[in-house]
């Protein structure tokens, strides 16, 4: 980590680059190529765009999910990605093709809600996990099961270790767990129950996502800090470990108690946490932090309610992930039709 | 608060004509309602949409009848289906809980200036005490206990809920020691003496309200075995579950089993404005649970047949899933479930669109529903009408009726 | 002011107009008497020096002269009654008549209850006014006393002892904090500010913009700071604190009007919910370790706001409920900041603004009669009207005359016949045409005034009252050697707080029969030793008394604040003998079933 980086080029600014889309969505990423962008959404499909310089372009969707598809990740040394949703199904797809289909997919690959997949640096295994409090290790070639085994509390987010020798999961009660994988136990665990609350009857919180520097230093731990129930109230929060001897080096706690939970978090290669949070319409925004400092170095409420960061492989763009839904306890109808929410992707630059 | 003293005066002379009154006493019907404040989503429960715009993540699973799916949340519910009725057509008026609390408890009836009671004290009112003695109406809810009279509205102060809070006995439950059960008969004896003589003269609302609070005193003192934990079976406490919506519900059919005529169980913190998905998967299994084990329990003691369960809240959740991935209040389409003591086995009743957003058949005010489980209790609203000092009032809404596919 | 020079009809001797004058001092009229030779009325008419005499003393604006016709008999050494009567307004008359002429339009021919007698006037002043019933010595004394003008000397004597500080201090506690929870300085505050008789619009000056550095006025933030603190995780209750502020000062709850106009109160819209609002977002509590203070952050922009139910941006600044906005002042570069507080200080209480002296003209005739003339309290508006108009628009303006007197208002209404009207009507007599005995009392609604209205005995007085009945008052009031107080009196002031309150925010307005209050009168061990033998206490006192009949007497003076009638008498001592080998039990028993009937427990 380069502590003398001057990091006023780090500030991401909005280009005029803003792409739509007519439902939410969960997450919008660059392949590495950064010749595609692709989204999951609320709507049981997978959304791609073709980049070329400033334009972009929607091309057909991955179809055959249903209901949520929360997770998206892309397998390294393939034109692959794989995706699951609140059903419990599992595909795999080559997200260059022309008219996407799956390479395989497996409908019962878990009972209900996957909340996670993670691939491994190799790009040979998928390891997934949800509600049913299974964490299973799938071929990523054929899908096949290769280990699974049960998981003390719902598994709320996966990363594996950029060396590839831990899995590392995030549950609801704020639990890290670092799973040696062959033997499929737990070498030790991490503390982030800032990020659960019991709040009077409703478990509230969870590790909601995870993220591993290039490096593997450096785990990014991001949630809402003492979640509650209701209007789900709790700051944005983003953890980050030093993943070599396990202790919390900085918490990130942001914004104000209405900010929502932080959704993503993501680590440039200059060693800073991009992160940003979203909650009601207007609230929540993108900030960077590096760990060593007491506070971001950079905040900006301009674009709130972002739900996920993904960097270009050219280091200079962030597709940032909104959520466009409005709340109320009114029917507001539109030309007599009910309004769901929609997603916008905002290109910002540094 | 209101209470008796609302613009509107005070109602507690009887009307019941005589022949009437008899009928009802022999009635041993008896109702428990489970309120679950704050909204639960019916999406996410007793209506599912799953895999559709507004539908959420959750999978819709089959139920003990053919044909009918829920929420996968509702995995327990949905083996006890072929004893409850749903109807899923509701459409209220109100989306504000400050307001739409009241009104959904009161029926929301047409407004004539005076404070309407909540379904409990009318029953209270309506139905009396069972022959058991036991107080008509109590009420299971967090935290504190207390009489609460406010729930009688116009009624008076004696139609009032017990409140037992956090399903405690009330303090002082048992006779003093240095009192023998002689003194004790003595010495109310001569207290109700006074009262008689401070009565004359006077208007009895507040001497008839006093005098009740003592009876039920006694009488609960008299019940203390209905706080004894100690006699509930392991195996109780593990169907229903150790959390407090599980311990209140066991408690709820004890108190039904002693003869309380109506009973109900509140619980708070439904109002899943964010992260509504989450929220209901923690919220709802600690309903599911023991609300599954409860109509396994009261169909195992033959007691369906005479209790009238119903579970509500004061409106659903909004279709639209928020940026905070919540949802909003949503009166325009919600569910409510009910079962047993004449209420129709296994069905729903109603429909929403496909995307769950309004009702598709014919929609049904919380005022139908009154009708209806006046009518389930053996109470023909067509013959009653409270008497309010001259004033008659509709005991439910005067332009709904009964919803008769709910009703056997 | 007005002031008018009046002359007694007829003449009378000095000891007879003395207590004709008393009564007028206490209606603030200026009497004296002069040598009747001095007169006749023309003179005085005329008499330009004697009027200027009058005029410097009183500010006298325009004297209007009634005439009286004055025996040309005069005769040396009689004197006659000169006042000078202040004028309100063009109806001479005294205010409590003119209440109960205006009460009893409203009677539609029914027949009220009569008078109260004196036992029963006797009970209720002293609850109403000390906040407790009257040792059976004050009872004997007053039931005794043979003086026609005792009801009025006991009014005055119970307005002027301490014990109405006390009273008025537990009540007004009640009423503006709605048990949320207790502080000694705000204890003091309200003590000394009824102690003093501070006018009502000072009190709600001092409580809506309250001064941290004034030693007397800080404890007046409690009402803030209790209701703004943190409670956990949920937000501040800036709502909460806006909602009260309009029912406790205005008399209009604004609840529901927070998020959209009213829906069924036209009156009530969303502005005047968003505007009182505007101003309380800006503080906040900021308690010392012993001091309640809040501090208020500038407004610096109007507060927007959106309805639910029409999402047109709206915005206001400050604003009094139903009245206009308050600009926001221009603030200058260095000058201190314009405080929201102090606007709204002196905005709100004020004699133009006409919820504000209703409000409180109707909270404190509810406090003496048992109801609202608008009821409930806190919902002032176009569809709830008062049940008698007239009466109440008489006693606002009558109290913005008097500078929002609080003693003097409550002293004009417990001189009415309406207040001091009896709580029953007499048993049928033997005259069946009698209209009293046609009446079905179950018909008669509160709002008529036709009976006197039965009212809730707040904890503190059943604790006092049942204190004093068994004699146990004054060995509960000696503080213990450290000057702290007596524990079983702190210990039994929780207890029957616990018992016979509400819980908080709800308003104690009505008569609350409770399981609660019934099982801890039933069975708790505290309540029942009060009733065991104590040197010096009521069972003490009963034991010691050889004469059955007289230990009535005492029993029930001291109990019910009346002498037993023969029936009773002759019952109590029935039991007595058939209980006598257990003497001290029956006594107490006998005790207590009068301590928990409804002659005790209720104020009537």
């Amino acid at each position: 980590m380069d502590d003398t980086t001057s990091l006023s080029e780090f500030e991401p600014k909005p280009t005029k680059q803003v792409i739509e889309y007519e439902r939410q969505l969960f997450q919008a990423r660059f392949s590495p190529c950064g010749k595609f962008l692709i989204a999951s959404g609320y709507d049981a499909t997978i959304q791609r765009w073709a980049v070329s310089g400033n334009e972009t372009k929607r091309l057909s969707p991955c179809l055959g999910h249903h209901a949520w598809v929360p997770c998206l990740a892309f397998i390294p040394t393939t034109e692959r990605i794989v995706s699951a949703d609140s059903w419990g199904q599992i595909a795999v797809w080559q997200y260059a093709d022309e008219t996407p289909a799956p390479v395989w997919k497996n409908d019962a690959a878990h009972d209900g809600w996957v909340r996670a997949v993670a691939v491994s640096p190799d790009g040979q295994r998928i390891a997934s996990g949800g509600n049913d409090r299974m964490l299973r290790i799938w071929s990523a070639a054929d899908g096949k099961l290769i280990k699974e085994w049960p998981h003390p509390e719902k598994i709320f987010s996966l990363c594996f270790h950029p060396s590839g020798s831990s899995l590392v999961s995030g549950d609801l009660k704020g639990v890290i767990r670092d799973w040696d994988i062959d033997t499929a136990t737990v070498r030790r665990e991490l503390d982030a129950r800032v990020l659960y609350q019991l709040d009077k009857i409703q478990e509230c919180g969870g590790v909601r996502h995870l993220s591993f520097n290039h490096d593997g230093k450096r785990l990014a731990c991001a949630g809402q800090k003492t979640p509650g129930g209701g209007f789900s109230t709790g700051f944005p929060c983003v953890l980050v470990f030093d993943w070599d001897d396990g202790q919390l080096l900085r918490e990130m706690q942001m914004g104000k108690n209405d900010d929502g939970f932080a959704y993503d978090a993501i680590f440039h290669p200059a060693g800073f946490v991009m992160a940003t949070s979203c909650a009601f319409p207007g609230k929540g925004f993108v900030w960077c932090w590096t760990p060593q400092s007491e506070k971001p170095f950079f905040e900006s409420t301009s674009i709130p309610n972002g739900r996920s960061l993904s960097l270009h492989p050219d280091g200079r763009r962030i597709a940032l992930l909104v959520s466009k839904s409005a709340n109320g306890n009114g029917r507001v109808l539109v030309q007599g039709v009910y309004q769901g929410g929609s997603a916008q992707i905002h290109i910002l630059e540094f | 608060m209101l209470g008796a003293a609302a613009a509107g005066g005070l109602g507690l002379g009887t009307f019941l004509q005589p022949c009437v009154a008899d009928e009802l006493a022999k009635n041993d019907k008896q109702v428990l309602l489970i309120w679950l404040d704050g909204g639960m989503s019916q999406l996410e429960s007793w209506d599912p949409k799953p895999n559709t715009e507004f539908g959420g993540p959750f999978r819709a699973i089959p139920t003990s009848v053919p044909g009918i799916h829920v929420c996968e949340l509702l995995k327990h519910t949905a083996k006890q289906m072929h004893h409850l009725a749903v109807l899923r057509s509701v459409c209220t008026q109100d989306n504000s809980h400050s307001a739409g609390v009241a009104r959904i408890n009161r029926g929301d009836p047409k407004n004539r200036g005076v404070e309407y009671p909540y379904l409990g004290s009318a029953v209270a009112k309506l139905l009396g005490p069972t022959s058991s003695g036991m107080p008509p109406y109590i009420w299971i809810k967090p935290n504190s206990g207390g009489f609460k009279a406010s729930d009688a509205g116009f009624l008076g102060a004696k139609y009032g809920a017990l409140a037992l809070g956090d399903g405690k006995p009330p303090e002082n439950l048992l006779l003093n020691k240095s009192i023998s059960s002689e003194e004790d008969e003595l010495r109310n004896e001569l207290r109700r003496k006074f009262n008689d003589r401070y009565a004359v003269g006077r208007r009895t609302e507040w001497t008839d309200a006093n005098s009740y609070v003592y009876e039920l005193a006694q009488k609960l003192m008299k019940r203390d075995d209905l706080f004894d934990e100690s006699s509930f079976t392991d195996k109780d406490r593990q169907r229903y579950g150790t959390h407090e919506l599980g311990r209140h519900l066991l408690l709820a059919r004890r108190t039904l089993e002693t003869g309380v005529r109506f009973v109900k169980v509140n619980s708070y913190h439904w109002d899943s404005h964010g992260d509504n998905f989450n929220a209901s998967e923690s919220l709802i299994s600690q309903f599911d649970q023991p609300f599954a084990a409860l109509i396994e329990d009261l169909h195992q003691r033959n007691m369906l047949d005479n209790v009238l369960v119903i579970v509500m809240s004061e409106f659903g959740r909004t279709p639209k899933i928020n940026s905070h991935v919540g949802r909003d209040h949503w009166p325009e389409a919600w569910s409510i479930a009910m079962a047993g003591a004449g209420i129709r086995k296994g069905v729903v009743v109603g429909k929403t669109n496909d995307q769950g957003t309004f009702v598709e058949d014919k929609p049904y005010d919380i005022g139908h529903l009154f009708h209806t489980w006046f009518k389930a209790m053996g109470v023909p609203p067509d013959k009653m009408e409270y008497d309010n000092q001259g004033q008659p009032l509709p005991v439910a809404h005067d332009d709904c009726g009964p919803i008769a596919e709910l009703l056997v | 002011m007005n002031h008018r020079l009046e002359v007694m009809a007829s003449p009378m001797t000095t000891t007879a107009s003395q207590p004709v004058i008393r009564r007028l001092k206490a209606l603030k009229a200026y009497a004296t008497l002069i040598p009747i030779r001095l007169l006749p009325v023309e003179f005085l008419v005329s008499n330009a020096r004697l009027i200027k005499l009058f005029s410097t003393t009183f500010d006298v604006g325009e004297v209007s002269v009634k005439r009286y016709r004055l025996s040309q008999k005069v005769v040396c050494g009689l004197m006659a009654t000169v006042m000078i009567m202040p004028v309100l307004n063009a109806d001479e008359r005294l205010l409590p008549v003119r209440m109960d002429e205006l009460v009893a339009a409203g009677f539609a021919g029914q027949q009220p209850a009569p008078l109260a007698d004196d036992a029963e006037f006797l009970r209720r002043i002293w609850l109403d006014l000390a906040g407790r019933i009257p040792t059976s010595d004050d009872t004997r004394h007053f039931l005794d006393d043979t003086d026609p003008d005792k009801r009025s000397r006991m009014i005055e004597q119970l307005l002027a002892a301490p014990t109405y500080a006390q009273r008025m201090q537990e009540l007004f506690h009640v009423v503006l904090m709605e048990r949320r929870g207790d502080h000694e300085k705000w204890k003091q505050y309200l003590h000394n500010a009824f102690e003093r008789n501070k006018p009502w619009d000072q009190m709600v000056r001092e409580v809506l913009n309250p001064d941290p550095q004034d030693e007397n006025r800080r404890g007046a933030a409690f009402f803030y700071a209790k209701r703004i603190e943190a409670n956990g995780q949920n937000p501040i209750d800036h709502p909460g604190l806006t909602r009260d502020v309009g029912r406790l000062f205005l008399g209009a709850d604004l609840q529901c009007a927070q998020c959209h106009d009213h829906l069924f109160i036209d009156d009530y819209k969303q502005r005047d919910f968003q505007g009182l609002y505007s101003v309380y977002l800006n503080i906040s509590a900021k308690n010392g370790p012993d001091i309640p203070a809040v501090t208020e952050k500038p407004m610096k922009k109007k507060l927007e706001f959106i309805s639910v139910f029409d999402p047109t941006q709206n915005e206001t600044g400050p604003r009094i409920p139903f009245g206009s906005e308050i600009p926001i002042p221009e603030q200058g570069k260095d000058a201190a900041p314009v405080s929201m507080l102090a606007l709204l200080a002196s905005e709100l209480p004020t004699a133009q603004n006409a919820l504000f002296r209703k409000n409180i003209a109707n909270r404190l005739w509810f406090l003496m009669m048992g109801r609202g003339l608008v009821h409930p309290l806190d919902l002032h508006h176009s569809d709830n009207p008062p049940s008698h108009p007239e009466l109440l628009d008489l006693l606002a303006s009558e109290i913005v005359a008097h500078q929002y007197d609080i003693k003097w208002m409550l002293r004009q209404l417990a001189l009415s016949q309406t207040y001091q009207r009896s709580s029953r009507y007499p048993i049928a007599s033997a005259n069946a045409d009698s209209e009293a005995a046609s009446v079905n009392v179950e018909q008669v609604r509160p709002q008529s005034y036709l009976l006197a209205n039965e009212k809730r005995m707040m904890a503190e007085q059943l604790l006092h009252s049942t204190l004093r009945a068994t004699g146990n008052f004054e060995r509960l009031q000696q503080a213990t050697v450290d000057g702290k107080p007596n524990a079983e009196l702190t210990e039994l002031t929780r207890r029957f707080v616990a018992a016979f309150a509400n819980e908080p925010r709800e308003p104690e307005d009505q008569i609350n029969p409770s399981v609660k209050g019934a099982l801890f009168s039933l069975n708790d061990d505290l309540v029942l030793q009060l009733l065991s033998r104590r040197s010096g206490n009521l069972i003490d006192r009963l034991l010691a008394m050889t004469s059955d009949e007289l230990l009535a007497d005492e029993l029930y003076l001291s109990v019910f604040t009346r002498r037993p009638n023969n029936e009773e008498r002759n019952e109590l001592v029935a039991w007595l003998t058939k209980h006598n080998d257990r003497r001290e039990k029956a006594i107490a028993n006998w005790a207590w079933s009068m301590l928990t009937s409804m002659e005790f427990v209720v104020n009537h």
